[in-house]
């Protein structure tokens, strides 16, 4: 398999650098709403590298399917829904890791 | 200070908020010493105002705060005159709001309709409240009064006092109506959403029956819509949602997950016991709650809050608000459709 080369650090990498700066020499000095904006800013950084390094690969054709579970072809459908929870698992986890921990 | 967003156009609102106030209070003059934007509300705006009355019933100074759209709104909300009618009823059968103090229904002086209520003390900062170190108040009485706050607006019946005609009554099964409703947003959707979907055909298919009793149900009954100083409750806020309905669904959306704020064994809005709410709930209304039924609401909350944090990250995505804050809401949906998928196993 052979990869386009690539220019480094790649786009998770800049994140992660931009990220680690932003936490060490800006967060610190955040008062009151800049305090929030910080918290947001660093979160939607983290969240974009975990999706750069992991993609998401959702369902195919989604569409027909919903039209399936509304009517009634899926009830009880306890492989579609071990599916669907996989699913919903991997994308918490490029959400929001820290819920999926607590969440036993 | 702003002033000039209050209205668009407008360039200083005070001085035609004032003119206005005159009318609307019956007084002689009327001076706005202060008129201030205050966080929060991703849907509404809410100015701080500051007022010197002379004459009329309401002389003296007045604290209160205007009410009126933001930018953008979630289409199944109701308008502010909609809004002021449920806090005017809501007041009047003696739960414990805002006093509603007057409605500029005609949208003429600041470009858009809007409302004056009495400013209450407190904080609605939910992460605040569901902290031990911040919120250091009685816990077990604020659950139970929450619960008997509840059930004050649940005394509300049909037809009402006689404004609230603008309200539909549902049909013979409102979790039915819930999910038509969702799926019809879900159907302008930009992509399919299988999980949710899922959710939603099991609450369609375990729709319980109309209740006993149809209510008056707040819609948005939930920590971050209440306030609280030092000594407890001050007051319900956040009307917009409200309708005839199902008093079970109110106490689903107290109690679910995706209202705790993270503090998850205070399974009462993240502040208290479920038991205390209970408690408090059913002493007043005298109707015993049924776990089943309410750990239907509960899923519903969470494929209602689905569907608003779709509308939320999608009104950044269109551009119409870019907010990070918005965006960050967006990406919520992961961690309730989870929860829907956790609620719904077969």
């Amino acid at each position: 398999m052979t990869d386009v080369p690539r220019d480094h650090p790649d786009a998770a990498g800049l994140l992660a650098a931009a990220r680690e700066e932003f936490a060490r020499e800006i967060q610190p000095f955040l008062k009151d709403d800049l305090r929030l904006s910080g918290l947001m800013i660093a979160s939607a950084l983290s969240m974009a590298e975990r999706e750069l390094r992991r993609p998401p690969d959702g369902f195919l054709d989604a569409w027909p399917l919903v039209h399936a579970l509304r009517a009634g072809r899926h009830d009880g459908d306890g492989n579609l829904h071990a599916r669907l929870l996989d699913d919903a698992r991997r994308r918490l986890a490029i959400a929001n890791p820290r819920y999926l921990s607590d969440r036993v | 200070m702003s002033a000039g967003d209050a209205a668009g156009s407008v360039r200083d609102p005070a001085p035609a908020l004032a003119r206005w106030m005159i009318g609307a209070l019956g007084a002689r003059s009327v001076q706005v010493l202060r008129m201030e934007k205050l966080g929060g509300g991703a849907i509404q705006e809410n100015w701080a105002v500051d007022a010197a009355v002379s004459g009329g019933a309401r002389a003296g100074r007045l604290e209160l705060v205007l009410r009126t759209d933001a930018p953008s709104r979630v289409a199944s909300s109701h308008g502010r005159a909609q809004e002021f009618a449920l806090l005017r009823a809501a007041w009047n059968a003696g739960v414990r709001v805002p006093e509603p103090i007057a409605l500029e229904p005609e949208g003429t002086i600041l470009g858009k309709p809007f409302y004056l209520m009495r400013r209450i003390a407190g904080t609605a900062a939910a992460h605040l409240l569901v902290r031990e170190d911040r919120w250091r108040g009685d816990r077990v009485e604020l659950a139970r009064r929450l619960g008997e706050e509840l059930a004050r607006i649940h005394a509300i019946l049909p037809p009402g006092d006689g404004t609230l005609g603008f309200l539909p009554l549902p049909g013979d099964r409102p979790g039915r109506a819930g999910v038509a409703a969702l799926r019809g947003w879900l159907d302008s959707y930009r992509d399919a959403r299988p999980a949710l979907e899922w959710a939603l055909r099991w609450l369609d298919r375990e729709a319980p029956p109309a209740p006993a009793r149809t209510c008056l149900v707040h819609r948005d009954f939930r920590t971050g819509n209440y306030m609280v100083d030092d000594a407890g409750l001050t007051g319900i806020l956040d009307w917009e949602f409200a309708g005839w309905g199902d008093p079970d669904e109110d106490i689903g959306w107290f109690c679910a997950r995706c209202w705790r704020f993270g503090a998850n064994a205070r399974e009462a809005g993240g502040i208290g016991a479920r038991a205390d709410f209970y408690r408090g709930y059913e002493e007043a209304s005298g109707r015993r709650l049924d776990p089943a039924a309410i750990a239907y609401w509960e899923v519903m909350a969470h494929a209602r809050w689905a569907v608003v944090a779709l509308q939320q990250g999608e009104r950044h995505v269109s551009g119409e608000e870019p907010s990070l804050a918005l965006a960050l809401t967006g990406r919520r949906i992961a961690e309730l459709e989870y929860e829907l998928l956790l609620g719904t196993a077969p």
